[in-house]
């Protein structure tokens, strides 16, 4: 998507007055005025402007302006959950970080992350040859060995790489299920990461590549665990002319499933107060990404229907949650060109963990779970972050 | 004015606050100017040089914004004081350039001491996360403008800001409780934030409302209410504005105290009831609500709605009037039609524009000075372009209330002046408010737009804030130009 596209939207951020400024997660702990919504549009508006009335410069002249600035944001969706007109601000941001792309203004960060993915396929640039060399190899091998299984597992980079826990843990509960998955071996990253960057082209070859392997496979239930994966896959690859055969399902909503089915048991008891963060990509941007209206058929009950069945653990809400639930600032630019907000954006979930009460974060999310132990870890808190499909593989 | 290079000015900064908080990026300094400031993002849009600071600067803490004040001053610099930027009057446009302070980031809730009923907040929380925070712990601070979103608690009590529950919990100068203060000069005042006291006059409200050009307010202390157990809302139809006016004063002078209080006239009736409820009805409209606890609010409603009964209303029930605060920002979103405003710029015209007068007048002045206001709006602006102005009252008194007069123009000529017709239009609508008793602005401060005008409304009142500043402020470097005071 370009600016051209999104310009009736641009326009109505560029003039809102600062109606979701205090929400807009980078802004509230950055504090500078380039990272205000309506700044970040400004700066969008003006080149649509130029482009209506030529000026003696060419109007793109103004994106190298823009680069730096449209990277000041989470993407995380709190101003279009708090805003009166639902606008979709994020896809405005994607659209202006695309040009900026395009016309050769990229950052240094983002220029690194192409080239990375474009290497090795992934956005953190690990060796593609290695890219399950960190998952328990029996474990793996057993996946890899199934022929036609109808259900596939897809694993996602930072579980991959960093997490791999959270891949064994969905391999104990299915065979806990007795259902026997397999896995997609030439899977690479799922592209959104570098698409919200604006590498719009190495984003639609990964999805291509992708697309492919996974329709390959012959799968009818695909499983995954990263929201970010699953939103690629859902909504991103239709959108690209890439279909995708088997059904796309979280993690949370298969593991509900399997126990609503009653194939899974959860046998022994957790005794742990714990507290849901719901990752943005699931609680408010499961819908189409052509379209402004916020979407009411986002994920929010099946992680916390998962963890209520879980024996002896005991759930306290966050004060901000499902769609109105702050970000983690866990996104890969952010994290990359602006660590230190990064952080404290971290730090106001877990504020909210501790005023709740809860002494472990349950994440739906490697990328939460990565960030949020990192900042735990940084501010030496006494919390844990666990994913869900480890929280339930504790009870078998 | 000063001298100093700007490399001698980063490094001094620097040395206060640290790198990361002196911002000197081109970009952020343009930023700065353009929040809610229609001309300001006109000219910037069109590639017109705008007023830029020379640096911006985040201090974190009292010490710091100290000691850049002090520096300032020793060296003549201007200093700009920075909330979020939501007023539109233009108090936070650094007009003379020089050090623009950013108190965004003196955001710490200092203290709730929920036994006073009391909470200590930095300057740059916004309004927002402070209720927020007091809300989670069942509190309330009574304040919510329309600027919920947008504005820090320092910025409105610089500019004695109303919120949308004012008629019962008060405007933010009736929660301020004690302050601290750092002087033009670099020293820091702090009053005692006691409920009452007859020790001399109140040092806090000569800084409430003073635009930053007293100095730089670094902490405050507010009170705060226990969330209401019951939060009731009302909706009434009036036969006419008179009856509806009436009304409400009766309710207000009755001690019947309700926290939301608004009336509409009969255009903007008109429209409400059509757009959100698809009922063409005619009347005054009024929506009313009270919080405290349960047989506290039957006993106010009940006799209110007798109020209203014998003033020919007719109950519109609770549930129009709850839906009204549950999209009390609502009509503050921009849509297709706002942005015309600004939409429609070529070559830097914008065949568009908007503004809000705001002011108190006595009972006895008020309805006839709204009138007096149409009237010069529309005889004036009405024939050579699309021009409308439509009105609430929405912030009682026992003595009188206040409006809130929005006008627009559409349909402008690519060749006007667009400067001198928006001055026109504030130099027509504010002298009146001022003939009728009325005030230069009634929660919005005055900042470089509406200070010109401050001379005109009190006796003599003017030349004592001009002492004051000169006295707090003998090189004018704090926020030059605001209130009508020290410009050049
Ligand atoms: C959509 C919208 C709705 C609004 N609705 C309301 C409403 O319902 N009620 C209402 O009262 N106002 C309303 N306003 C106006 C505006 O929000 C207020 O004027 C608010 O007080 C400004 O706060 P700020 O933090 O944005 O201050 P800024 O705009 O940044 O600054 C305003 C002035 O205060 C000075 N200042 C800022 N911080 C300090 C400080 N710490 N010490 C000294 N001086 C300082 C600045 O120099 C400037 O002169 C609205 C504005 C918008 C855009
Ligand atoms: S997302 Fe909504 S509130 Fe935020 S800038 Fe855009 S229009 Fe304004």
């Amino acid at each position: 998507m370009h600016i051209d596209e999104r310009a009736d939207e641009i326009k109505i951020c560029a003039y809102c007055p600062l109606m979701c400024k205090n929400v807009d997660a980078f802004h509230r702990h950055d504090g500078t005025e380039t990272s205000a919504p309506h700044i970040r549009n400004m700066m969008l508006q003006k080149i649509l402007q130029e482009k209506e009335n030529p000026k003696d410069h060419p109007p793109e002249t103004h994106l190298e302006e823009a680069a730096e600035v449209l990277y000041k944001t989470t993407l995380g969706g709190e101003s279009t959950a708090w805003c009166g007109e639902s606008m979709d601000i994020r896809a405005n941001m994607i659209a202006g970080r695309t040009d900026v792309v395009e016309h050769g203004y990229a950052p240094p960060a983002v220029e690194d992350v192409r080239h990375r993915s474009q290497r090795e396929h992934n956005a953190y640039g690990e060796p593609h040859n290695q890219r399950f060399a960190n998952i328990d190899s029996t474990v793996l091998n057993r996946f890899q060995d199934r022929t036609a299984p109808s259900v596939g597992l897809w694993i996602g980079c930072t579980t991959a790489y960093y997490e791999p826990e959270i891949f064994e843990s969905l391999a104990a509960i299915l065979d806990a299920s007795d259902v026997a998955a397999g896995i997609v071996e030439e899977e690479r990253c799922c592209g959104l990461p570098q698409y919200k960057l604006g590498l719009r082209d190495t984003a639609l070859d990964l999805m291509e590549h992708n697309a492919n392997a996974i329709n390959n496979r012959g799968f009818e239930t695909l499983v995954v665990d990263c929201p970010e994966c699953y939103r690629a896959l859902n909504d991103y690859y239709p959108h690209f002319g890439h279909d995708i055969s088997p059904e796309i399902v979280h993690s949370s909503q298969f593991i509900q499933t399997l126990l609503e089915e009653g194939t899974l048991e959860l046998n022994s008891t957790v005794s742990e107060t714990v507290s849901y963060h719901d990752p943005y990509e699931l609680s408010r941007h499961t819908a189409p990404i052509d379209r402004n209206e916020y979407d009411t058929s986002d994920i929010h009950e099946p992680p916390r229907e998962v963890l209520d069945s879980i024996p002896g653990l005991h759930r306290e809400e966050l004060r901000h949650n499902r769609n109105k639930a702050f970000s983690c600032g866990g996104d890969i630019g952010v994290r990359k060109m602006h660590p230190d907000v990064a952080q404290k954006v971290g730090q106001t979930v877990l504020d909210e963990v501790v005023t709740a009460g809860a002494d472990t974060v349950a994440v739906a999310s490697p990328e939460c779970k990565r960030h949020l132990s990192e900042t735990i870890t940084e501010n030496d808190l006494n919390l844990e972050v666990a994913s869900i499909p480890e929280l339930v593989a504790r009870t078998l | 004015m000063s001298r100093i290079s700007q490399s001698l000015l980063y490094e001094e900064l620097r040395s206060i606050v640290g790198e990361e908080n002196v911002v000197e990026s081109e970009q952020e300094q343009v930023a700065h100017s353009m929040n809610c400031n229609w001309y300001t993002r006109q000219l910037w849009m069109d590639d017109e040089a705008i007023p830029v600071p020379a640096v911006g600067v985040y201090p974190h803490t009292t010490e710091h914004v100290s000691q850049i004040v002090a520096f300032a001053h020793r060296e003549g610099i201007p200093v700009t004081p920075f909330g979020m930027g939501s007023s539109g009057m233009g108090g936070n446009v650094p007009e003379y350039g020089g050090i623009l302070v950013d108190l965004k980031r003196m955001k710490d809730i200092v203290d709730v001491n929920e036994e006073s009923l009391t909470a200590t907040v930095q300057p740059g929380i916004g309004n927002w996360e402070y209720e927020d925070y007091l809300n989670e712990r069942g509190f309330t601070s009574g304040h919510l403008p329309a600027s919920h979103y947008s504005a820090t608690v320092g910025g409105m009590l610089a500019l004695r800001s109303a919120g949308r529950l004012s008629t019962a919990y008060g405007k933010i100068e009736d929660m301020i409780l004690g302050m601290e203060v750092v002087l033009p000069t670099g020293e820091v005042v702090k009053t005692k934030p006691v409920p009452a006291h007859a020790a001399g006059p109140d040092l806090d409200q000569l800084f409430v409302g003073s635009e930053g050009a007293f100095g730089i307010i670094t902490e405050a202390t507010l009170k705060i209410h226990h969330f209401p157990d019951e939060r009731r809302f009302r909706a009434i139809l009036f036969p006419d504005f008179e009856s509806g006016y009436t009304a409400m004063r009766k309710i207000v002078q009755k001690g019947l105290t309700p926290a939301l209080a608004r009336l509409y006239n009969e255009e903007e009736t008109a429209r409400t009831f059509k757009e959100t409820w698809g009922v063409e009805k005619e009347g005054a409209y009024v929506i009313l609500s009270w919080d405290g606890p349960e047989p506290v609010v039957d006993a106010k409603e009940r006799s209110a709605l007798e109020i209203c009964t014998a003033e020919g209303g007719e109950d519109m029930g609770a549930d129009r009037g709850r839906e009204w605060w549950e999209n009390k920002y609502a009509d503050y979103y921009p849509n297709e039609d706002s942005v015309q405003n600004y939409q429609a710029l070529r070559g830097g015209h914008s065949d568009g524009m908007a503004g809000t007068v705001t002011t108190s007048v006595p009972y006895d002045k008020a309805e006839e000075a709204y009138q007096a206001m149409e009237t010069a709006f529309e005889e004036k602006f009405g024939d050579e372009y699309t021009a409308w102005i439509h009105a609430h009252f929405s912030h009682w008194y026992n003595s009188g209330t206040m409006f809130y007069s929005r006008w627009h123009i559409r349909d402008i000529p690519a060749d006007t002046d667009m400067l001198k017709l928006y001055n026109e239009v504030w130099s027509t609508l504010v002298p009146i408010s001022l003939e009728y008793d009325g005030v230069v602005d009634h929660h919005h401060g005055t900042g470089r737009l509406l200070g010109r005008f401050l001379r005109k409304q009190d006796e003599g009142s003017h030349d004592v804030l001009a002492n004051i500043k000169e006295s707090i402020d003998p090189k004018n470097i704090m926020n030059p130009g605001v209130m009508g005071l020290g410009g050049h």
